[in-house]
């Protein structure tokens, strides 16, 4: 790095830059005023320009609590929210030493030149500044969904455990006991592996909150500060709890709203003396005097934060979908449907999970001999916590029973069996079954993959994509596909009960994705008209094996597009 | 339905297969005749390699005539050591035959030879090859031919076929669009025969429009994989005028050429008059201009009016299209997918 060039550059630039330290390890310092104040910023150069450069604020006049700049040591560290996404340009360095610099100048001149805007920035910023306080590494993990006031209880750890769920404090509230519907708090407390602690605490909600403090010295009176903003509609309840429950150890959890957001936060109150007598809730300075007071961060555990957070709906909560076929396309479709934030995923095949399935399936060996829809639903029990999924054994066509249909919001079909698929879809259309179904297959070779949403009085079902192309009759092959019919495209490797249409895992989820969006989207409401979707892939591994395409996959150009299901000459769809 | 189930409909009417039912009478008269003529064959010391079927009815393109008149068109092949060094004596004896069977009008032409089943409304070709070492000779002249008109003529009956049948410059789903351009000959026939008067509609020759068609025709298929014949057609039409089948003679006539494209690569309208030319390029291009029109036409039953006009009326003016698609099941027993999950 050649500091001297850099520094030259910047003075062009009108800087006053300079070049300062040992020759073996020189730093580069910039001065410059800000309202009325000299102030210095020092860049301890790093061999690699791997990010913007960092410019610490060095030897700071007082200033106050600047939001975005953490003091430590004498060096103010200056947060210019410098995310991975930004692009640095390590072939000009200079260049990137400049733009840092314009930013790290801009920050401090916002923060320091508008006080009002700096308040209201530690506001926003409150939640990473409180964790700045807190010394256990770890947040608590509260399963609040509505910030009600009440009691909560605080179960500690399991003994000895370093990662995962059961390494975390939780604090599970009164609205959340019905432990069913929180699987991981159900498998970590139901295990009797946590201790049975008698620590309690509370959640309360303030009306406002000061920015949070710089030190943990500070957190006391703003604790006193604080508690005066409970909201007005917690005050009866805190005034109760603070008055009648007396302990050694209490934990108060807040949240305040603040302009990022509801921000959540914690502070543990622990008798400094524990044989003395237990004291209620302290409400002033001197009650204080009693207690230790430590800053814990927290982590809600809630559908309402969790799933939008991960990309799900809370509004499909209520959905119930039926999922027939378990195979490569079925367990992928299964996960990206539960993640989709479903409340009731009902899976069925009556297939057992071998050996042989293991490359292009989601499950693991831990299920090689279960059913494939056992080993799924419990699967998508651990992996989604607000899931409720059920397993079947039936095969598509023991689900012709219009009752049972018409409980579900959708009914998805992974199963790859034409046949089978056209029987039900009759069963489906005499019965007059009100449901909408999603049928899905992947083709050999890599070749595509499609679906179709069939919605039960709109234009277009199942046999619109099986319209013959010659005929426009009945076909017994889906129009859709790319590989022509009647080509021998499976492999033998072992007989002829282990014969294989061949793709792999890839294949299998590009066919899931397509079926799960239509799928998704139609519950959102997205999807109002049946529709149909197909990807398209790269042919060169069925030509080179001999097969013959079909025109369709010569010229279809809309991979991924959900376009109209309907076709014209299907004798189902007619006017 | 849109108007590509219309065109099915009307194919399915116009179509002629040798398994047709409406086919069945010709189908034994051919498997007779033809049994009678090898044996006959035999008796007199030709070699009979094979015989095969020639014509529409070997390249898929028969149509059912306005008339509902069959045809019959049938090769018997010899091989060369056994041939007789005149050609017209194997088709004398098919003559005899023929004549035995109580045919009316049964003639040596020059290149086969014709009877006709008034009856059966059945007409009758038969020809004769000698073949060596793949290489094909047809034996041409009549009864009473002199010796140079006599001449076994180097021939490529399956070659002509292969080439109608041609389809790997179609790409993928190649079956499907030479199916197509089966369809659109049969369309261009059955547009003759009921454009033209029949003394007229005889002399523009099927192969001559099946060639020029070959020729012309390239497929069309929507994004989704299915044919859309009415383009198919008009692209077709469109080209056969844009060719050099027409050339103009003055005063608004035409000749028209249009040259086997295998042996004996003669032109298949040759000796045909400019009136012939004349009245099949203006027909053609009347057929573009109601081709373009009924394109162009957004209602289902106009474009079905227009070409009820071209076609006649086994192509049908349906009284709504609101009214449902006929369920036309699969023909087949089953069909192998590319399907899995």
């Amino acid at each position: 790095m050649n500091l001297e060039f850099i520094k030259d550059y910047l003075i062009s630039k009108g800087f006053e830059a300079s070049v300062v330290g040992e020759n073996d390890s020189p730093n580069l310092v910039v001065k410059f005023l800000v309202d009325g104040k000299d102030l210095e910023l020092i860049c301890f150069p790093e061999k690699e320009i791997s990010r913007l450069p960092i410019f610490y604020l060095h030897k700071p006049p007082d200033l106050g609590v600047l939001a975005h700049v953490n003091f430590l040591a004498g060096f103010g560290f200056i947060c210019l929210n410098d995310r991975d996404s930004v692009s640095v340009n390590f072939e000009q360095p200079h260049l990137a030493y400049e733009d840092s610099l314009r930013k790290h100048i801009a920050l401090l001149e916002k923060t320091i030149g508008d006080p009002d805007w700096n308040y209201s920035e530690l506001l926003r910023e409150f939640k990473p500044n409180w964790n700045r306080l807190c010394t256990e590494n770890k947040p608590l993990i509260c399963s609040s969904s509505n910030a009600d006031a009440e009691i909560i209880d605080i179960l500690k750890p399991v003994s000895k455990a370093t990662v995962g769920f059961d390494s975390y404090y939780l604090a599970v509230p009164n609205n959340t006991k019905d432990l069913n519907s929180y699987t991981y708090i159900r498998e970590s407390v139901g295990d009797n592996k946590r201790s049975r602690s008698s620590e309690k605490g509370l959640i309360l909600s303030l009306s406002s909150v000061t920015p949070a403090p710089i030190s943990p010295v500070e957190l006391g009176s703003w604790y006193i500060e604080n508690i005066k903003n409970i909201e007005a509609g917690h005050l009866d309840f805190f005034r109760n709890t603070a008055t009648k429950w007396v302990d050694h150890e209490i934990w108060i959890v807040f949240n305040a709203k603040v302009s990022s957001g509801i921000t959540w936060f914690c502070i543990k109150l622990s008798a400094k003396d524990k044989k003395a007598r237990k004291r209620p809730i302290p409400l002033s300075v001197e009650d204080l005097t009693h207690w230790n007071l430590s800053a814990h961060s927290v982590s809600l555990f809630n559908k309402e934060l969790i799933m939008p957070r991960g990309g799900a709906y809370p509004s499909l909560a209520a959905k119930k979908v039926l999922l027939v076929g378990c195979g490569s396309v079925g367990s992928e479709i299964a996960h990206k449907v539960a993640s989709s934030g479903v409340g009731e995923l009902h899976l069925s095949d009556p297939e057992v999970f071998e050996t042989e399935n293991l490359y292009r399936h989601t499950l693991s060996r831990s299920w090689i001999g279960y059913k494939k829809s056992l080993g799924l639903s419990l699967d998508l029990g651990v992996k989604y916590p607000w899931l409720k999924s059920k397993h079947f054994s039936g095969a598509l066509l023991d689900f012709r029973n219009r009752a049972l249909l018409e409980q579900y919001d959708l009914v998805i079909i992974a199963i790859g069996a034409p046949t089978h698929e056209r029987l039900f879809h009759d069963f489906i259309l005499n019965e007059e079954v009100d449901t909408p179904v999603v049928n899905t297959w992947v083709e050999g070779y890599g070749l595509g993959g499609h679906a179709t949403l069939d919605i039960p009085d709109k234009k277009g079902c199942l046999r619109c994509a099986y319209v013959d192309t010659d005929s426009l009759g009945r076909g017994l092959s889906s129009n859709l596909n790319f590989l022509e019919d009647n080509q021998d495209l499976t492999i033998n490797h072992a007989g002829c009960g282990d014969l294989f249409l061949p793709y792999n895992a890839m294949y299998s989820a590009q066919t899931a994705l397509i079926a799960s969006e239509l799928a998704v989207k139609y519950l959102l409401g997205k999807i109002t008209e049946s529709s149909k979707v197909s990807w398209k892939g790269d042919a060169s591994d069925a030509v080179s094996n001999g097969f013959k395409l079909t025109h369709r996959y010569d010229v279809f150009s809309k991979s991924l597009q959900v376009t109209p299901l309907h076709n014209l000459d299907c004798d189902i769809c007619h006017d | 339905m849109g108007i590509q189930s219309r065109f099915n409909d009307f194919h399915n009417r116009i179509r002629l297969s040798r398994t047709d039912e409406n086919y069945k009478k010709a189908r034994e008269k051919d498997d007779s005749i033809t049994e009678e003529i090898v044996k006959a064959f035999r008796d007199k010391g030709y070699e009979v390699k094979t015989n095969f079927l020639q014509g529409s009815l070997s390249t898929d393109t028969a149509v059912i005539h306005e008339e509902k008149d069959f045809d019959i068109d049938r090769a018997i092949i010899i091989t060369k050591d056994s041939s007789p060094d005149d050609p017209v004596e194997p088709k004398l004896v098919i003559y005899d035959i023929l004549g035995n069977r109580g045919f009316k009008n049964h003639k040596v032409k020059t290149p086969c030879v014709t009877a006709d089943y008034i009856a059966e409304n059945l007409h009758i070709d038969f020809t004769v090859y000698r073949e060596a070492y793949g290489s094909y000779e047809l034996a041409l002249g009549k009864t009473h031919s002199n010796a140079e008109n006599k001449i076994w003529s180097p021939s490529d009956p399956l070659g002509l076929k292969d080439w109608i049948k041609e389809n790997s410059t179609y790409g993928n789903s190649a079956d499907k669009k030479q199916q197509q351009f089966n369809r659109i000959v049969r369309y261009l026939k059955r547009w003759r025969d009921h454009q033209f008067s029949h003394n007229v509609a005889r002399k523009i020759f099927s192969i001559g429009i099946t060639v020029m068609a070959k020729e012309t025709f390239f497929p069309v298929f929507n994004d989704e994989g299915f044919p859309s014949d009415l383009d198919a057609l008009k692209n077709c039409v469109d080209s056969m005028l844009l060719n050099s089948y027409f050339a103009p003679q003055g005063d608004g006539k035409y000749s028209v050429t249009v040259m086997l494209p295998k042996s004996p690569c003669r032109d298949i309208f040759h000796g045909s008059s400019n009136d012939t030319g004349t009245q099949f390029k203006n027909k053609l291009d009347t057929l573009k201009t109601k081709l373009s029109d009924a394109l162009a036409e957004t209602d289902e039953i106009e474009q079905c009016k227009i070409l009820n006009k071209l076609f006649g009326d086994d192509f049908e003016i349906p009284e709504s299209t609101a009214k449902a698609a006929k369920t036309a099941f699969a023909t087949a027993g089953s069909v192998g997918t590319s399907q899995g999950a």
